[in-house]
């Protein structure tokens, strides 16, 4: 696979996997860049040992937690300005709360539940985070429940 | 809103980004790459650099005692050996596996951090101590061939700064480089804590 339609197709995943991550639309973008550079120059190292998909959500996992080097950095907690223009009405808001809710959580947490949202398989989840898919099993149910819970309170 | 929300389904309403051009990405690349390079090169083009100076200085001043050959020859050796240990950084830094799962690469970041940490103290310290001596002895020429006040003079001043720099440069180096390495090494341990930590309830476990 070349680069350029690896960069196309996996653009918006990884972009949206480091903005929930950060809850920052620039810290999210320089993640996203930082990991499309290192699938850039290690790409023709990449042996097929997995998935190509997998190798590029480990590299961009491995990206979002170095962000504590950077711990100065503050989110800003607005979400891309492009999202909102194209949202459906109404939803905007709850795919506003949701990337709160997840900034929230823990950094593995974070990092599963987003894996999770963007449709990974369970045993892909497990290889990328370098758990059991069982351990996965429970952490995703577990975080679903977090987070509903947090936008039951919500609610009332 | 209702409650029972379907969290995946709500995730991927969301549009497609817009792709941003791929040469930014390259003069990003670029950049990165060299920032990292240059710190290398500097430090080992400053310490290499001191050492030819201390050298320089050392021989077109015909020092006469052994002590002061000695001592030229211990601060250079000291330079050296500091970058010796600072260059095996390199290979690590080159090496680290991107594309590992979580777990391995919070043991890689830790293993990088506890060398950085090693540098930043053990090392910093013979260093000093290295270096502490070596301008000792290289003195003890330069005061003998004064009178006795110049002489006390130049011991002393030679002893306040050995004093000084491993008393108050060293211990203040040392708590800044490490409050900043220790602190990533506990995060990065917390984190690779929350991978391995599930709660004992077994409930979803079948």
């Amino acid at each position: 696979m070349i680069f350029e339609e690896i960069y196309e197709a996996y653009w918006s995943k990884i972009y949206r996997l480091c903005m929930g991550y950060v809850n920052d639309a620039e810290w999210a973008k320089d993640i996203a860049q930082e990991t499309f550079i290192t699938v850039w120059q290690q790409l023709p190292k990449f042996r097929n040992e997995s998935a190509i998909g997998t190798w590029i959500f480990r590299i961009a996992s491995n990206n979002c937690l170095r962000q504590l080097e950077k711990s100065n950095r503050m989110p800003k907690g607005e979400i891309p300005v492009q999202l909102i223009d194209k949202v459906e009405p109404g939803m905007e808001e709850n795919i506003r709360l949701l990337y709160k809710y997840i900034s929230e959580l823990s950094e593995t947490d974070r990092i599963i539940i987003l894996l999770e949202l963007e449709d990974v398989k369970q045993n892909e989840i497990a290889t990328i985070v370098g758990l059991s898919e069982t351990n996965i099993r429970v952490k995703v149910h577990r975080i679903k429940e977090k987070l509903l819970k947090k936008f039951k309170q919500n609610e009332q | 809103m209702n409650s029972d929300i379907d969290l995946k389904a709500l995730w991927q309403q969301q549009p497609d980004m817009p792709v941003p051009d791929k040469k930014e990405l390259f003069s990003k690349a670029a950049k990165l790459k060299n920032k990292t390079r240059n710190k290398l090169i500097t430090t080992n083009v400053l310490l290499i650099l001191t050492s030819i100076f201390i050298t320089f200085i050392g021989w077109s001043y015909h020092p006469k005692l052994v002590t002061t050959k000695i001592g030229i020859l211990i601060m250079v050796i000291d330079m050296v050996a500091y970058l010796l240990v600072y260059n095996q950084l390199i290979p690590v830094l080159y090496k680290k596996d991107a594309g590992a799962s979580t777990h391995e690469y919070l043991q890689q970041f830790i293993r990088i951090k506890k060398k950085q940490d090693f540098l930043n103290t053990t090392m910093l310290s013979i260093y000093y101590l290295l270096l502490s001596a070596g301008l000792f002895l290289y003195f003890i020429e330069v005061a003998d061939r004064k009178n006795m006040a110049a002489r006390l003079m130049t011991y002393a001043i030679t002893s306040a700064w050995i004093l000084f720099s491993w008393f108050y440069i060293r211990p203040r180096t040392i708590r800044k480089q490490r409050a900043a390495v220790d602190t990533m090494i506990s995060k990065l341990q917390a984190i690779d804590d929350q991978l391995t930590n599930l709660p004992d309830d077994s409930r979803y476990n079948s």
